[in-house]
């Protein structure tokens, strides 16, 4: 039995497989969340107010991107479906995860001793956008996917990687941090250019799309799925990085300018 | 609060420092092999000349193999159509690489699949299943005699039946050589393309094959190669990287005294997560191997198996764990080639270029390679 989805080696079946480090990470996110939050609420002496059920949503999103299926075939099979879990871990799940925490929760954190500094700096627009697009770089660099994917905490290390850089990327947008004075109008330049128009992302997708020979040899060297060459695995993984980031883009834009307008009316 | 410094580019500097961390040292891989050669495929210390055999094609022709792929380069492989994972991988990404070749060094190579497995790849099967590659692509078929003996002629360990466990006798894998021969326009093969090539690779090194009519030039390339590595020190331990995250950046075999016994030496790096198990080694110029370990008292003890521990190695070198091939079916000769199984308990089964080096360079090779 694997603890997390990673590249084997074997052929690809469709009989279920268990991936107990998936069930255990999405638990216990769940869980510290619910702490963090009556943590909070005891700090201001409230009563904690449930979960939103948009966290569950996301915390949905995040468990089937990384379980099997996709989770296993992202891992070491199809370099499409691994850019479909890229999207689903790191632009997607993220701004809904960001609803979970209450404010009573998120007040919490600049009293930290470490974390507290850490998260104001690495929140603030610049600095996120900057962390953001550096570890989309690196984890899509075909020499670091191809050592990590192998082995289980090498695939884990780019989950959390991914998670990290998508919470990180979004807290600007989804959480009010008055300190940082973000109105609207940037938030929508700021997800333009780190979604829509990221020159990362228009680089890999370039790679992904108009190299002549695959670029990820975890999944060019994975044993084959029927039908489905690896060119055209890579290529769809280019399509799908530049439609569905722009998608996801476009869904986040609309809801930042509606909010904004229905805020000025 | 406390202010923080933080630098985004130090993740940078983490990240590069991780993927140094993540590379290999030891065996070269393909591109390494690329910049040392000219090729990326294994390169073999003595060619091996084309073997002559004919078998039937999937149109149910007969099929002569010297005489069919006569001034072009023949890629040849052996599989079977039902494999899950190296065949259907080998044959579509020659396939992709070739449709991105000039059409005159395209008509210079030829492909050719001999199946392993006669009594499923039908001649129909055959054109079915490669004509979804690639339909340029010839499939052979014979009777398991003449397809064995093609395996045993180019010394490879000719490939057995391997039953699953519980399921009914038609279903079954195939254990076979993973690696395709490639035979230059000369007819001779200098190069080897084991488990774990790319496409990249693939197309490095068919444009040089095919443009080389004589093989004058490849093997100026070759010999080239040999004087910088000082002789046989370069070209002896290639052997072959075959399968991810399993290395083997070493494999030789002691020029044997008598055509009694032979001893074989390498290194298996476990680049995984997981722990293997050396379980066996086969090769088709030994009628039985053994693993042996040398005892301090200067006895000798049999092993049914050695460790290689997650993210570790194992050595088999004089003096301690190694390779016994015993009732040696040729002479081998220093320089020659030999194919070596080696089947991991996790990893299954493994292809390994050892190459024959005189006991002297032993020390040499091996200092200089595994320790």
């Amino acid at each position: 039995m694997q603890f997390w989805c990673a590249a084997s080696g074997t052929a690809w079946t469709w009989t279920w497989r268990p991936y107990p480090g998936v069930w255990l990470f999405v638990g216990l996110l769940a869980f510290a969340v619910l702490r963090w939050n009556r943590a909070g609420a005891r700090r201001s002496g409230k009563t904690a107010s449930p979960i939103p059920p948009r966290f569950f949503v996301g915390l949905g999103v995040l468990w089937l991107a990384l379980d099997w299926p996709i989770g296993a075939l992202g891992a070491g099979y199809l370099a499409s479906v691994h850019m479909l879990q890229f999207l689903l871990i790191a632009l997607v799940a993220p701004p809904l995860l960001l609803r979970g925490p209450s404010a009573d929760a998120i007040a919490m954190i600049p009293s930290r001793r470490l974390l507290g500094p850490v998260l104001q700096r690495l929140t603030t627009p610049v600095t996120a956008l900057i962390v953001f697009s550096t570890i989309v770089l690196l984890t899509h660099l075909p020499a670091i996917v191809d050592a990590l994917m192998v082995s289980q905490p090498g695939s884990f290390a780019i989950d959390m990687a991914w998670i990290l850089a998508g919470l990180l990327f979004w807290w600007p947008v989804v959480r009010d941090v008055p300190a940082h004075r973000f109105p609207p109008p940037a938030r929508i330049g700021y997800v333009v250019l780190g979604m829509m128009f990221s020159p990362v992302m228009f680089g890999l997708v370039g790679f992904l799309v108009y190299s002549t020979t695959p670029l990820y040899g975890v999944f060019e060297l994975a044993p084959p799925l029927a039908g489905i060459s690896s060119r055209a695995d890579h290529q769809t993984a280019g399509v799908l990085m530049s439609v569905g980031g722009a998608f996801i883009a476009f869904v986040s834009l609309s809801i930042i300018f509606f909010k904004w307008t229905k805020e000025s009316a | 609060m406390p202010s923080l410094r933080f630098a985004p580019a130090s993740l940078l500097v983490v990240a590069l420092a991780l993927v140094s961390a993540c590379s290999r040292d030891g065996s070269p891989n393909a591109e390494e092999r690329g910049a040392m050669t000219g090729f990326r495929g294994v390169t073999l210390a003595s060619p091996i000349p084309k073997p002559s055999f004919t078998l039937m094609d999937q149109d149910g022709k007969p099929f002569d193999f010297g005489r069919e792929t006569q001034g072009k380069v023949a890629l040849l492989f052996f599989g079977y159509t039902h494999c899950p994972d190296i065949c259907p991988l080998h044959m579509a990404n020659i396939a992709a690489v070739l449709r991105t070749m000039p059409v005159e060094e395209r008509n210079a190579i030829r492909v050719v699949f001999v199946t392993t497995d006669p009594e499923r790849d039908t001649p129909a099967r055959l054109k079915e299943w490669l004509g979804a590659i690639d339909p340029s692509f010839v499939g052979l078929t014979g009777s398991k005699a003449a397809i064995d003996s093609a395996q045993v002629a180019l010394g490879l360990r000719v490939a057995e039946r391997e039953y699953l466990e519980g399921a009914d006798s038609s279903n079954y894998y195939v254990a076979h050589a993973a690696q395709v021969i490639a035979f230059a326009r000369d007819g001779n093969a200098y190069t080897i393309y084991p488990n774990g090539i790319r496409q990249q690779d693939w197309a490095n090194d068919l444009p040089k094959l095919a443009r080389d009519a004589s093989g004058r030039a490849i093997r100026a390339e070759l010999a080239a190669m040999e004087r910088a590595g000082g002789g046989i020190g370069m070209a002896a331990p290639e052997a072959a990287v075959t399968m991810r995250g399993i290395e083997i950046p070493v494999a030789v075999i002691a020029a044997p005294l008598s055509r009694s016994e032979a001893s074989l030496y390498l290194t298996i790096v476990n680049g995984t997560a997981q722990d293997d198990e050396l379980i066996g080694i086969a090769t088709a110029v030994a009628g039985m191997t053994m693993l042996h370990e040398s005892l301090p008292s200067g006895g000798m003890e049999m092993l049914a198996s050695a460790p290689i521990p997650a993210q570790g190695e194992l050595r088999l070198e004089p003096g301690g764990r190694h390779g016994m091939l015993m009732e040696l079916t040729k002479d081998l000769k220093a320089g020659d080639t030999v194919f070596v199984t080696l089947t991991l308990k996790r990893a299954g089964a493994l292809e390994a270029a050892a190459v024959v080096v005189p006991y002297a360079d032993l020390e040499k090779i091996l200092g200089g390679r595994q320790r």
